[in-house]
Order: C-alpha cells, then structure tokens, then sequence
C-alpha cells in the first residue's frame, strides 16, 4: 500500500499512462480505498485539460506571418 | 535538393502551412525569442526539404527540426544546466491548496469553479513566466503530445532528467497557477467566473 502523497505525486504518470504495471496496481489500490485522492486524481486530469487546451490556440498574428512568408520567398530566391 | 519540389509541393507550401504549429512550438519553448526560432528552423529545413517525403508530414517533420534548433541553442548557450534550487515546491498540492484556502465559499465544485477562472491567454503567461528547463518538457509532453523518451531524445538529455524535470514542471504550474490567481484579482467575487459543470 502506498501514502496518499506517494499517490498524488504519480498521479499526472498515471494519466499518461506511464507508470510500470505494480507502480500503477499501487495507485489502483490507493484510489480504491482513498476518496480524497480521487477527488486530486480527476483535479490533476482538468489540470492536464488545461495544458492540452493550449494546443487549438492559433495565435499567428498577421504580422509575423506577413515577415516569415517574406522569408521564405527570400530563401527560395 | 533544397528549393525543389516534394510530392508536388514548393517549400513553401509546407513552410507557411507548418507555420502556425511551429510559431506556436517557439513561442512556448524560447518565449521572446520565438521569431528567431522559426527563421533558424525555416533556414534548416530548407536546407533539408529533399528528405521530406511526405508533405502531410510537413508541420511535424519542421517541429522535429525546430527541437533540434532549440537543442543547439541551448547546448551553445549552455542553459540547460541552470536547475533552479528548489525550495518547498515539490510538496505543493494546488488540489489542497485551493481546499485550505476556499476561494470561493458557496460553489458547489470549487477545483472546478478555479479552474474555470483561467482564460488560455492567463495560462500562456502562467507558462512563459516558469523558468525554461521547466517549461520546455511540460510543453512538449501535455501540449505537444511528445513522449517522455522522445523529448529527451530530441534534446539530447537522460531519461530520468526529463522525467525529474517534468515532475517538477508540473509542481511548479500548479503552484504559478495558484500566485498568478492571487496575484491578478482571480480570485474576487466581483471576477468570479462559474465552471459550466458537464
């Protein structure tokens, strides 16, 4: 059996599923008796929801690809 | 063959339809020095257009390049090696942090309801604002999508440094995400935004 802060430290691991299996049955078995560490388990996986929400943000100003189409156009040359 | 054509596509075709990812890649990993970035991750892939073989693979062949750049930059300019002395962050547990504190008393689904305060461009600044050893594995595993083994291949650092650094990564969002809501008033009533619970 494994402590509620061993838990919580592999729960991001655990998301991404990349612990090793016996890592992963300790977690299992903390999360079977443990209601708390639930509750953090699905706070690190809106936490991860944040990150993974970055990735549809297009952020491209006209600007910069004005200047980066220039250069390339001059690499092309 | 740099200039020519693959699969019936010029350089830049793939250049500018590759351009928002890769911005973004640089934007993240380099902050202020994304523009450059791009134009020495443009110039290498020009270089190297011939070994492209599939144009739909472009944006991901030009972010393979851009990793390989921003390794080179830090080899040169020695950054890497500047780990931060850390002092209670790895015990930091935003999930506690936020029940201790209560920010908000009446919510129903308080993490939610503090999550839900964060707009994409705060959580930018959260990012940009994390020292750089940091930020680069956190970005390019959760918003990448690049496997722990893959991002210490392409920066050229042991496994289990990446592995060590990302744990710390992510103490460390946890904790900005908790100054940086202080910090800006996120935590007022009157700036209260509601989670729309699903």
């Amino acid at each position: 059996m494994i402590t509620c802060t061993e838990a919580v430290n592999q729960f991001w691991r655990y998301l991404d599923d990349d612990l090793a299996p016996k890592q992963q049955q300790l977690v299992d078995e903390h999360l079977g008796i443990c209601r708390q560490c639930c509750g953090e388990l699905e706070f690190a996986r809106l936490l991860q929801g944040v990150l993974d929400d970055q990735r549809s943000v297009d952020e491209l100003p006209i600007e910069v690809r004005e200047r980066m189409a220039q250069f390339v156009k001059e690499l092309e040359r | 063959m740099a200039g020519g054509k693959t699969a019936q596509a010029s350089f830049s075709d793939v250049a500018m339809a590759s351009l928002p990812r890769i911005y973004r890649l640089a934007r993240r990993l380099a902050s202020r020095g994304a523009e450059d970035l791009v134009q020495e991750t443009l110039m290498r892939a020009f270089q190297r257009f011939g070994q492209l073989q599939h144009v739909e693979a472009g944006p991901a062949w030009m972010s393979a390049i851009m990793l390989n750049v921003y390794r080179d930059g830090l080899r040169r300019s020695k950054r890497s090696v500047d780990e931060l002395p850390f002092d209670d962050v790895d015990e930091f547990s935003l999930y506690q942090k936020v029940e201790e504190e209560d920010p908000f008393p009446y919510s129903d689904s308080l993490h939610l309801d503090f999550i839900a305060q964060f707009g994409r461009d705060d959580v930018l600044a959260i990012l940009l604002a994390m020292p750089e050893i940091y930020r680069a594995p956190l970005v390019l595993h959760y918003v990448e999508g690049y496997a722990t083994k893959e991002i210490a291949r392409n920066l050229g650092v042991p496994l289990g440094t990446i592995l060590a650094r990302l744990h710390r990564a992510r103490k460390l969002f946890e904790r900005e995400l908790w100054n940086y809501a202080d910090r800006e008033g996120l935590l007022t009533k009157s700036h209260m935004k509601e989670s729309v619970v699903p």
